[in-house]
């Protein structure tokens, strides 16, 4: 069969581009429109749906709440909780003021006697966040603990999206809240959010973090400040910058109370001296390079072990 | 300005090529003379000191060249040493001076050791132009006959958009003709407008894909990669480096033929060759055609004997590893490649090529290895990435995922594959046949507006032969 030749390349470039850029012209701007407006915050259904249990934390003072959750809990065993309490207070006090934060903060090592071993510790841990999260469960080799994770992923997804949990199976937040128990819930998210309206991003959060302590009462909630980058994207980045990024950490801070939730901050781990993540750390200014992760690791281990038996100490008393 | 770029494609470009059609015949170089200077004029704003470079380099380079083509040869020779002076001299400073001071200071005891080790951000396309404008002035020298009165067709050649960047690196004989008097027919507008779709394709679709990989892997950390990410790795950096840098070129020459220019091929499927002698035969071509015209041959290339012959492959291949970057591992690889060249001149090269499944063989490892030496500049992370790539053990003791190839072969393994593919002769033997029917001109279209969505949703790289 012979074949038919076609030289009609060109005119079928410049045909699709006649059709095709103004609807891609008409496109950029609907999306240029959209950018300016504040996304509607999607977790105000599922927040709505999950029955509100007595007890559980209602976010209203927030300034108060700050100071709250950069103070120790009032008990005989806090001299040995020392790291996470002062280096948070130094690096929120940092944020605000635009000072270096401190090099390391101070891991103390030694354990009390009631802490648990780091095996038990994350065995009954969640771990709820993006693309660190997920490092943390590749390269920290945090046996036992869950992972409810994806790279991407923000408050404003998080109900809404099916994760592949290891050893669970893909399901929603919710579901796994659900179905089983924790005793300690890291929440690390707020980088992807930077970008969205502010108002939105804050109140996303503080939704996300009341349903989470709706269905989980009985857990310890860290909410994890978000890694900073290092000065060469800060610098030349206008949205994920350590600037946004303490401002927003700022804001997570004040959710929490210092008991049930508290606020840990791992920045000054591996921060240089002007407060952004070390450049030798990172290999695409964003991430700890895998081998950092387990260093990360140790540091939650350390900075919240103690707090756990504590927490349940307080819960008796109570 | 980058030709994957939305302002190039949806702005640049057709506003080009409306004016480029519409003007007469007369007026077409004066345009692609502004339009050039424009279109690097869009890339460096925010330098505007790189456009004055080019614009004065021009001028002098203009002038230089008039005065080593005039009759007395001894003066024309003194005019070509001070042409090469001023070019490979600003060459040296953008790009080599910070190198040499750095190690000048480690050299020197402390005290001395005061030496600006800071490097200056390079003009974009600088080693290419400034190979292309030196191949002029020696080509001038040596008694080609050039029109050396039209000054705007040498300005035009030596600052043309379509290969100001990243080459390829064409001589002035190459073009003078079409730059005097050139064709605009349906049939090169057609030809040219296929090749720009095909190399945008690769640059987007292919190369921007696995190079993510590449790029996880930095992120990961060399310490902490399973072997087979290692070589997953490596692979996609050398799919990444091919699809780029060959997308690039064959943008160029679709914009070549667009304009009536042919422009000289400078890839021809280098991951078919047997050999690392045949691969720099097939890669980059047009650079590998100048150290060989203007280096090799001229010290006597392979008719003085075997000893003259590797001092000269070993300076072309040092100048090689240097002309691509400022830093030890482009030194290594250099020397890398000479003593692959050399090892296979002592007769490998042959058996290679009489069992082809042997040189296949051998490239596969040949082509990933010397690319990471490329690829890795710190030489203490590019030991580790070697370690990794051995280690069997899956890198027990350090904190390596286990599954992380599974995790990443489930992402990237397709791309890989077509990677693989479109590195055969296969696709473009099914394309020729195919070329001028229906189905391959709708299949270019979607080609392209897809990788206009791909631009479009923000997944876009540079080139990266930019940096050099």
């Amino acid at each position: 069969m012979k074949k038919k030749n076609c030289r009609r390349f060109p005119a079928l470039m410049i045909g699709s581009m006649l059709f095709v850029l103004p609807v891609l012209l008409f496109k950029i701007s609907l999306d240029r429109l959209n950018a300016m407006q504040a996304p509607v915050p999607s977790l105000m259904r599922e927040a709505g749906t999950i029955p509100t249990q007595e007890g559980s934390l209602v976010l209203s003072n927030v300034s108060e709440q700050a100071s709250q959750s950069i103070s120790r809990p009032e008990t005989d065993t806090a001299s040995q909780s020392t790291s996470w309490s002062e280096t948070d207070l130094v690096q929120t006090e940092s944020a605000k003021d635009g000072s270096p934060a401190p090099s390391l903060p101070a891991v103390e090592t030694a354990q009390s006697e009631s802490a648990q071993s780091m095996e038990e510790f994350f065995s009954t841990a969640l771990f709820i966040g993006d693309s660190r999260s997920v490092g943390l469960y590749e390269y920290a080799g945090l046996e036992g603990a869950d992972f409810f994770a994806a790279s991407g992923l923000s408050v404003f997804r998080l109900w809404e999206k099916e994760v592949s949990v290891p050893s669970v199976g893909k399901l929603t937040l919710e579901e796994l809240l659900k179905q089983k128990v924790y005793d300690t819930i890291f929440l690390m998210t707020g980088i992807n959010e930077l970008g969205y309206n502010h108002t939105a991003i804050v109140e996303t959060y503080a939704d996300t973090v009341e349903a989470i302590r709706a269905l989980q009462p009985e857990a310890m909630l860290c909410l994890c400040a978000n890694l900073h980058v290092t000065k060469s994207r800060s610098d030349r980045d206008e949205i994920y910058n350590n600037e946004q990024i303490d401002w927003l950490n700022g804001e997570i801070a004040a959710l929490a109370d210092g008991s049930r939730v508290i606020y840990i901050d791992v920045n000054p781990l591996f921060d240089d001296d002007q407060g952004a993540l070390r450049s030798d750390y990172s290999g695409d200014d964003t991430h700890p390079y895998g081998k950092y992760y387990r260093q990360w690791g140790r540091w939650l281990y350390e900075t919240c072990a103690q707090t756990v038996p504590l927490r349940q100490e307080t819960d008796g008393g109570d | 300005m980058v030709f994957s770029s939305l302002s190039f494609l949806l702005g640049f470009m057709p506003v080009f090529f409306i004016l480029y059609y519409r003007l007469p015949a007369n007026c077409k170089n004066q345009l692609l003379l502004i339009g050039s200077i424009i279109f690097y004029g869009l890339g460096v704003w925010r330098r505007p000191a790189c456009l004055l470079l080019l614009l004065v380099s021009m001028a002098v380079n203009i002038k230089t060249g008039r005065l080593i083509s005039g009759r007395d040869r001894r003066r024309g020779k003194r005019w070509l040493y001070l042409g090469l002076l001023w070019n490979f001299g600003i060459l040296f400073i953008f790009k080599y001076l910070g190198f040499v001071c750095e190690n000048l200071n480690r050299l020197l005891p402390a005290g001395l050791a005061v030496l600006p080790e800071k490097r200056p951000k390079l003009p974009p396309g600088i080693s290419f132009y400034t190979f292309q404008v030196v191949s002029w002035l020696i080509d001038v020298y040596r008694g080609s006959r050039y029109d050396m009165g039209n000054g705007l067709s040498i300005a035009t050649y030596l600052c043309m958009f379509p290969q100001l960047i990243a080459g390829p690196i064409i001589t002035y004989g190459e073009v003078e003709s079409a730059l005097q008097k050139r064709k605009h027919t349906l049939k090169m507008l057609d030809r040219g407008l296929r090749e720009f779709v095909i190399g945008l394709g690769m640059k987007v679709l292919l190369a921007n894909r696995v190079g993510n990989l590449w790029r996880e892997v930095g992120a990961i950390g060399y310490e902490s990669l399973s072997m087979p990410l290692a070589w997953m790795g490596i692979a996609a950096f050398s799919f990444q480096l091919y699809f780029d840098f060959c997308g690039y070129s064959r943008m160029a020459r679709g914009l070549g033929w667009m304009m009536g220019m042919e422009f000289p091929e400078n890839f021809r499927d280098p991951y078919q060759a047997l050999s690392m002698t045949d691969f720099w035969r097939r890669w980059h071509i047009t650079l590998g055609r100048w150290f060989r015209e203007y280096v090799y041959i001229p010290l006597g290339g392979s008719r003085c004997g075997r000893g003259k012959t590797f001092r000269n492959l070993l300076l072309v291949w040092l100048l090689t590893g240097i002309w691509h970057g400022a830093s030890w591992n482009y030194v290594l690889w250099g020397l890398l490649l000479f003593g692959l060249i050399v090892l296979e001149k002592s007769g490998l090269e042959e058996r290679l090529k009489r069992y082809p499944l042997l040189g296949h063989a051998y490239m596969l490892f040949a082509i990933p290895l010397t690319w990471l030496v490329f690829a890795v500049t710190d030489l203490e992370k590019l030991a580790v990435y070697l370690k990794r790539l051995f280690d069997v053990s899956a890198g027990s003791g350090a904190a390596v995922f286990g599954q992380d190839y599974i995790k990443y072969g489930k992402i990237y393994g397709i791309w890989l594959l077509l990677c693989v593919l479109f590195c055969t002769p296969l696709p473009g033997k099914l394309y020729r046949q195919w070329a001028y029917t229906w189905a391959a001109a709708l299949g270019l279209l979607a080609v392209f507006w897809f990788c206009v969505y791909c631009l479009y949703i923000g997944l876009n790289d540079p080139f990266l032969y930019f940096q050099f």
